[in-house]
């Protein structure tokens, strides 16, 4: 039988800098297709004092600053992205898009 | 370690510093000035550089409550003396400087009992409490003359505090830090967590296109605390004309900070 020898992996050292010249991954979002990405609608927000927030119980209700018809934003990592309207979807939550970059 | 408090004496406590020394210097030299004529008394405030920063070492009465110093220019104790001896002979040297050094420790200790300091010390050279002089350190600087005699006298911060305490500032009633917390405002905002969507549909997202998220309608949405992420959940209701939320549970996860 060959005998194999087995010794620990040695890892060459890496300078750590800034890599000069043309990016190796070309900016191209059609690649990632298939990646999701999480996202968020704020429906609206209020102003409660610290003491109200750990007062706030079971059945309390917080009014927000947003009009029943008022447009929400939809939250990309807690960036707005674009407005539109609340709608359901079958028994899921869909956003009718009013405005978007 | 030494805490050395920088900051000037307010313009009414030095010119209550002063009147003070001012009456305590006339006092003084009706006792030891055998030519001492109120009128040729005289002290003046100011910073006094040349005494201070220039010239010999100062003399210092330290003690646990504030230093003194006299800052004496090139005079000597047996100048002094001479001075309020009303003598220029040149002889008997050791008899003049007593005289000018029991005087001005005098009027040290005179000076040191207004602030009601008892522990006194006795005036030595020292270049060790140069501090004593810097205004800027809240030290109380006076130009005394008698006649042609001048040198400088000044108290540091600490008995310049004694000898014309600060005027407490009109006293507030302390609040507990819990009880002031309580009225500041924090933002919420209500958040439902759409759900995961593809790059492609994003970017390719255009007005008038409807998005469907994986949340079902019956699904809580979050309340976060901006800064800080999710606290509770609750459903999406209505009052009046205004959408509102109403809470349910706590939100034991956070994901999303605004």
């Amino acid at each position: 039988m060959k005998e194999v020898v087995v010794a620990p992996v040695a890892l060459e050292e890496v300078d750590y800098r800034q890599g000069t010249g043309k990016p190796l991954v070309e900016r191209n979002l059609a690649m990632l297709g298939h990646v999701k990405v999480r996202v968020d609608v704020l429906m609206g927000g209020a102003d409660i004092s610290v003491e109200k927030l750990f007062a706030l119980a079971k059945g309390d209700s917080i009014e927000l600053d947003a009009d029943l018809d008022a447009p929400v934003a939809l939250l990309l990592d807690g960036k707005p992205i674009a407005r539109g309207h609340l709608m359901a979807a079958g028994d899921c939550f869909g956003l009718k898009i009013s405005e978007i970059l | 370690m030494k805490e050395t408090r920088f900051g000037w004496l307010g313009e009414s406590r030095r010119e209550a510093l002063l009147a003070l020394i001012s009456s305590e210097v006339a006092a003084w030299s009706s006792e030891w000035w055998v030519h001492h004529a109120s009128a040729d008394v005289d002290a003046r405030g100011g910073e006094h550089h040349r005494f201070t920063t220039q010239g010999p070492k100062p003399f210092v009465s330290p003690s646990p409550s504030g230093s003194l110093a006299m800052f004496l220019g090139s005079k000597g104790f047996d100048g002094i003396g001479r001075h309020l001896a009303g003598t220029v002979d040149e002889e008997d040297t050791g008899w003049a400087r007593r005289m000018g050094e029991d005087a001005l420790d005098d009027l040290a200790q005179r000076i040191f009992r207004r602030a009601g300091v008892t522990e006194l010390s006795t005036l030595s050279e020292s270049s060790a409490s140069l501090d004593v002089g810097r205004t800027d350190l809240g030290a109380g600087v006076v130009a005394i003359a008698l006649g042609r005699l001048e040198w400088v006298l000044a108290v540091d911060r600490q008995l310049a505090d004694r000898l014309v305490p600060p005027r407490a500032i009109q006293p507030v009633g302390l609040t507990s830090r819990q009880s002031a917390l309580d009225g500041v405002s924090l933002r919420v905002n209500a958040v439902i967590d759409f759900g995961s969507v593809n790059l492609t549909h994003l970017s390719d997202l255009r007005v008038g296109e409807i998005l469907v998220g994986d949340r079902k309608l019956e699904e809580a949405l979050q309340l976060h605390v901006e800064g800080h992420g999710a606290v509770a959940k609750g459903y999406l209701r209505r009052l009046g004309s205004q959408r509102a939320v109403m809470l349910d549970s706590a939100h034991s996860q956070e994901r999303y900070t605004s």
